[in-house]
């Protein structure tokens, strides 16, 4: 219960509200004139303005401490077009769980299933920005998902990496029925993640269903920080090329007020949760000494973390684990 | 010969091979004395036949020569060489007679010394008569003045300003500049010294972390980043 509670803040504490009902972005000129895709100006809102239904198989591998590991399950996703969901996942196939170590894994991805449809799955964040980020190549494969006709696209980062995407996208929509991560070793790709799904319903009776509700946040400004958050919240002055900020929420744990900043460069999206200690405490110390980081890396996905006396700085992001270190040391007062 | 024969026999000397006129006092005294006029004779075939000779070229080194042998330093030289020449000769039988040598006229005499000093001085140059002799010969050179232009240029030099504005504005930036790098260096070292320096530990699990961070990244991967079955 306690680690679901934990969950249940985490959520909180890199879910953006779920206000997604404003008018919906028009694809650049540029983009219409130079040919691209038509349905590219949907993606962004397509989970969250689409009536929808999908069972999805979800496979994920990545290489740890004590070697590959891989990750297969599946899930059902609601939508109800409003900008609410619901992602129930249902049944582990890899790796081998004990009954109760599945079913507790089974609720507690339930409780994260505001990161799953927002974090997890490629996303478009906004489009605009996401262009002078990504190349979006259009390799004319017509292919049928869940038996949905989609056009396949496949995503490159302008930033020289080791990661691009191709995803099935269905005209109509703008949903994303499937999406593949790739990661080039050499001169071959490997497939490192799947998100495929394999039954599809438009407009489906959500009676019963949970949707997802996100816990409150507050949002700040650098003038009224002092008054939201009670203390000035220290902010990154490095920041990876091409990200700005989107948001600055004010979450709360435990009666502790935390200042939240999401920056994204349209695809990618970096956290940043900042911390003080109020005047009079003892201040906390990493056992391994001031200023110490400490950084752990899960797949594609970097963490790190620094108590700095009374500052409390953690850093998420899909950058690589050293640039995630020079953005909080640039947190630094 | 007469006296007069010699004074006209010089005259002859300076006129010969030309014959003097029969109306100058030459010539008058030529007509009476023998002994002249064959003088004459012999002098004008000897100057002809001296006249008739090639002349050849002296040495090209006997000016250089002739003057070294006429300063100082060479003729003292020479004086010294004779000397010691002279110093081999030993006195005649008759001169030992006459001073007493021998008998009891010297030997009377009280026998003086020559003071110490001077018999290192004459031991000292003995031992090495070159460097004695090369010391005073440079102590006798004549000292010379400088010339006189450049005496007017070292006045007029010492009369301008040492430095001039210019110079010394250029001098003053190149000080201050150096000033400037040196304590910007020290403040970056003070600022770097300030900067906090982070140590990056790299943990092998999630649950190392503190429990905000694990599940911020167990949530992003989807719960990934937790996984500790086994492969079916």
């Amino acid at each position: 219960m306690r680690a679901l509670l934990s969950l249940a803040f985490a959520a909180v504490a890199l879910l953006p509200g779920c206000d997604r009902a404003g008018p919906q972005p028009t694809a650049p000129q540029t983009m219409a004139a130079g040919g691209g895709p038509h349905f590219l100006s949907l993606i962004a809102e397509a989970p969250f303005h689409t009536a929808y239904f999908a069972r999805r198989h979800v496979w994920q591998t990545y290489t740890q401490a004590s070697g590959p590991a891989t990750l297969e399950y599946n899930e059902a996703v609601w939508s109800d077009g409003q900008g609410h969901f619901s992602v129930d996942p249902e049944h582990v196939l890899q790796p081998a769980l004990p009954a109760q170590a599945e079913q507790m894994f089974l609720l507690m991805q339930k409780a994260r299933e505001g990161f799953l449809y927002r974090l997890r799955d490629f996303r478009i964040q906004e489009l605009n920005t996401f262009l002078q980020s990504y190349t979006v190549e259009d390799l004319s494969q017509h292919v049928s998902v869940a038996g949905e006709g989609c056009e396949r696209l496949r995503i490159r980062p302008l930033a020289p990496g080791p990661i691009y995407w191709e995803i099935d996208v269905a005209p109509a929509t703008g949903l994303i029925l499937a999406t593949r991560e790739f990661q080039i070793n050499g001169s071959a790709s490997v497939l490192v993640s799947l998100v495929e799904t394999t039954e599809y319903q438009a407009n489906p009776d959500l009676t019963g269903v949970n949707l997802h509700q996100d816990l409150p946040s507050t949002s700040f400004t650098p003038a009224t920080a002092q008054q939201v958050l009670g203390f000035t919240p220290l902010q990154p002055t490095f920041l990876p090329q091409g990200f700005t900020l989107t948001r600055a929420e004010m979450i709360a744990q435990g009666g502790e007020n935390w200042a939240r900043y999401a920056y994204t460069n349209g695809g990618d999206t970096l956290f940043v949760l900042y911390r003080r200690e109020p005047p009079g405490s003892v201040p906390t110390m990493d056992a391994g000494g001031p200023y110490t980081i400490k950084s752990f890396s899960a797949g594609r996905w970097s963490v790190a973390q620094a108590s700095l006396g009374k500052h409390h700085i953690v850093v998420l992001g899909r950058e690589p684990a050293t640039v995630l270190q020079q953005v909080l040391e640039s947190c630094a007062p | 010969m007469s006296p007069s024969c010699r004074d006209f026999l010089a005259a002859m000397l300076e006129t010969a091979p030309t014959r003097p006129a029969a109306e100058s006092a030459l010539g008058q005294h030529l007509v009476g004395c023998e002994s002249c006029s064959a003088a004459l004779e012999r002098a004008i075939r000897l100057r002809t036949a001296l006249l008739a000779l090639s002349p050849r070229r002296a040495p090209i080194d006997l000016d250089g020569l002739v003057v070294a042998a006429t300063q100082a330093g060479k003729r003292q030289e020479r004086a010294v060489a004779h000397l010691r020449t002279a110093l081999h000769h030993e006195a005649p039988a008759h001169l030992d007679a006459r001073v007493g040598i021998g008998g009891s006229l010297l030997g009377e005499v009280e026998r003086l010394h020559a003071p110490a000093v001077l018999e290192r001085l004459v031991e000292e140059e003995l031992r090495d008569p070159q460097h004695a002799l090369t010391r005073r010969y440079v102590a006798r050179l004549q000292r010379l003045g400088p010339p006189a232009t450049l005496r007017e240029r070292v006045h007029t030099r010492l009369a301008q300003p040492r430095r001039s504005a210019l110079r010394g504005a250029l001098l003053a930036g190149a000080a201050l500049t150096v000033l400037v790098a040196a304590m910007w260096g020290w403040w970056r070292i003070g600022q770097q010294n300030l900067r906090p320096r982070f140590q990056v530990v790299y943990v092998d699990s999630a649950a190392e972390l503190d429990p905000l961070a694990r599940e911020l990244i167990s949530g992003a991967t989807g719960g990934l980043s937790e996984l500790k079955g086994s492969p079916r």
